[in-house]
């Protein structure tokens, strides 16, 4: 990804903040949620596009940070502790799950992963005690104003700067040694094995960050909708969209991530407000219809712009040869 | 010599298969050794056993006087094993030098910038300096060849694995190649050659062994081996093996 690229997405997220002072209610919200989106899609893409493992947890690691940040929110600790504790607690279980997990390959390991939300759904419903179980899980936030409209702001801006740090974390994880690392793991494990890539440690740790930030979005999504249920966050829909929003921006690329995630939410709500009945079968068509006229991502269209159409970019290679 | 790499007693088991059957071997620093032996005699599996991608069944690998029969491969590639594929194994995304790059940084832990010498020396070494920008998958079967033994020499390896680096070469590319491995042998890293070639084995080692059904069968100067009759029946046959004895008397 060149540089120019990525300064441009930092300043147009910058520019983003000022959202609450121009927009009105809805389009806050949809701030909020494209926000959270492209979080879940960045984090993603570390461990399905830079490792090159389809990941299915991310629900799971969504779930989790809702229901470690919400358990504490509901008992009186404070935000900032909240969505710090859902983080660690997160990066911790996925060190762990990836360590075994991510000796399973392709479809083996996806599978695997779509587990984790299963099992954690279940504990969650089990554990009445301490969150509720099927009964869900009240929130009850106060940040003090009590003003509905200051609390949509209060969430927005803390969304918005919970994706600025996930783009600016991945950001040097691309350019470090565990980038260069799990590029190299992408493309060959063997290889990489072999040239002295400590692959079960780096995959772990792909994964561990691939968990992180999704959590504390899950603790903010808690204190923001102020009550969550199993079915609800533990949702296998957060797990698919945030694959699909990568693929629609470009697998592999952060940029292409954020793309991705902002057009298919527009997508979403334009489809949902125009098709009402529908609106699922309409999107499904889309999303099907991009991929296959684009299977590069919208990040590609530069490219195609500027060079040859069959040229493909560098990083292309091994998606266009295996499918 | 100086004994760099010991297996005492090594199998390893497929099942029923013995892949590697209760082999003691001794690699002294410094020498070019033939490894040699029918397709399926275990040539593979034994460098596949000693750098950790198969866990022996068995017995006990020894690298400068350490036990490392337990270790992982990306363990044995920092201790100094090095080794090429057979069946070549680039990064195909990544430039050829990034290819090379990532092979000096991860098996040293050295520094980024120090990395980048590295696999800029490695790759004029090999003759490969002009195609640095190149993607890998671009490159031509010998020229990735030679890729794969920059990757192994940016490793700075103690002891060089060469699996079948000629495979598929024409002549004026072996004449290359088996002039690269005696420059590589001169700067005094130990190899073990893995070939078919039987030209390019008597002309490089300085030793050779020959494996045949996961059994050392033979060991010694390359002119020996090749005359000894158990080496013969093993590549041709009983009935050529008798013939050829029957012709030396």
């Amino acid at each position: 990804m060149s540089r120019h690229a990525k300064l441009a997405l930092v300043v147009a997220l910058v520019a983003l903040a000022a959202l609450p002072w121009i927009g009105e209610a809805y389009a806050l919200r949809l701030g909020t949620v494209a926000c959270m989106y492209a979080v879940l899609a960045v984090s993603w893409n570390v461990i399905g596009g830079m490792a090159g493992y389809p990941s299915f947890a991310t629900a799971a690691f969504f779930g989790l940070g809702a229901y470690t940040g919400g358990v504490l929110l509901s008992k009186g600790t404070p935000l900032a502790l909240a969505i710090g504790a859902a983080g660690s607690v997160a990066f911790a279980v996925a060190m762990l799950l990836g360590w075994v997990l991510l000796r399973l390959r392709g479809h083996y390991f996806a599978i695997a992963s779509l587990a984790v939300a299963e099992v954690l759904r279940e504990l969650t419903n089990s554990a009445t005690d301490l969150t509720g179980g099927g009964m869900g899980l009240n929130i009850p936030l106060d940040l003090g104003s009590g003003n509905v409209a200051d609390e949509a702001t209060f969430f927005f801006l803390a969304m918005w700067a919970l994706l600025l740090v996930a783009v600016l974390v991945v950001f040097a994880v691309e350019r470090s040694r565990l980038g260069f690392g799990l590029a190299c793991i992408r493309q060959n494990e063997a290889a990489a094995d072999m040239i002295g890539v400590n692959a079960t440690l780096y995959k772990a740790l792909a994964f561990a960050l691939s968990g992180l930030f999704v959590a504390m979005a899950g603790t903010l999504y808690a204190g923001w909708v102020h009550y969550i249920e199993p079915p609800d966050v533990y949702d296998v829909l957060f797990s698919v969209k945030p694959i699909v929003m990568v693929l629609l921006g470009g697998l592999g690329s952060t940029v292409g991530a954020v793309i991705g995630a902002f057009v298919f939410l527009g997508i979403e709500e334009f489809v949902w407000s125009n098709w009402l009945q529908v609106h699922s079968g309409v999107l499904g068509f889309l999303i099907v219809a991009l991929l296959l006229f684009l299977p590069h991502g919208l990040i590609s269209i530069r490219h195609r712009l500027r060079r040859a159409p069959d040229a493909a970019p560098a990083g292309m290679i091994r998606e266009a040869s295996h499918g | 010599m100086a004994e760099l790499l010991r297996l005492e007693s090594v199998s390893r088991r497929f099942g029923g298969l013995h892949a590697l059957d209760d082999v003691t071997l001794s690699i002294g620093a410094g020498e070019v050794l033939g490894l040699i032996g029918p397709n399926g005699a275990g040539k593979t599996t034994l460098v596949n056993v000693i750098t950790g991608v198969h866990r022996a069944s068995s017995g006990r690998v020894v690298f400068e006087g350490r036990d490392i029969t337990r270790l992982r491969p990306y363990q044995t590639a920092r201790a100094g094993l090095a080794r090429t594929f057979q069946v070549v194994q680039p990064f195909p995304e990544l430039s050829v030098l990034d290819n090379v790059r990532a092979a000096a940084l991860f098996s040293a832990n050295s520094a980024m910038r120090e990395a980048q010498r590295v696999a800029e020396e490695q790759l004029a070494f090999v003759g490969l300096g002009e195609f640095a920008s190149m993607p890998a998958a671009n490159l031509t079967l010998a020229m990735r060849k030679r890729l794969e033994l920059a990757k192994a020499l940016a490793m700075r390896p103690k002891l060089l694995f060469l699996d079948e680096v000629n495979a598929g070469l024409n002549s004026a590319e072996i004449e290359q190649a088996m002039a690269l491995i005696r420059r590589i042998a001169d700067s005094g890293v130990t190899i073990v050659l893995i070939e078919h070639l039987m030209k390019v084995v008597l002309s490089v080692s300085s030793r050779v062994v020959v494996l045949h059904n996961g059994a050392l069968i033979a060991d010694g100067p390359p002119a020996q081996v090749v005359s000894d009759p158990h080496v013969v029946e093993a590549y041709l046959g009983k009935k050529y093996a008798q013939r050829a004895m029957e012709a030396a008397q």
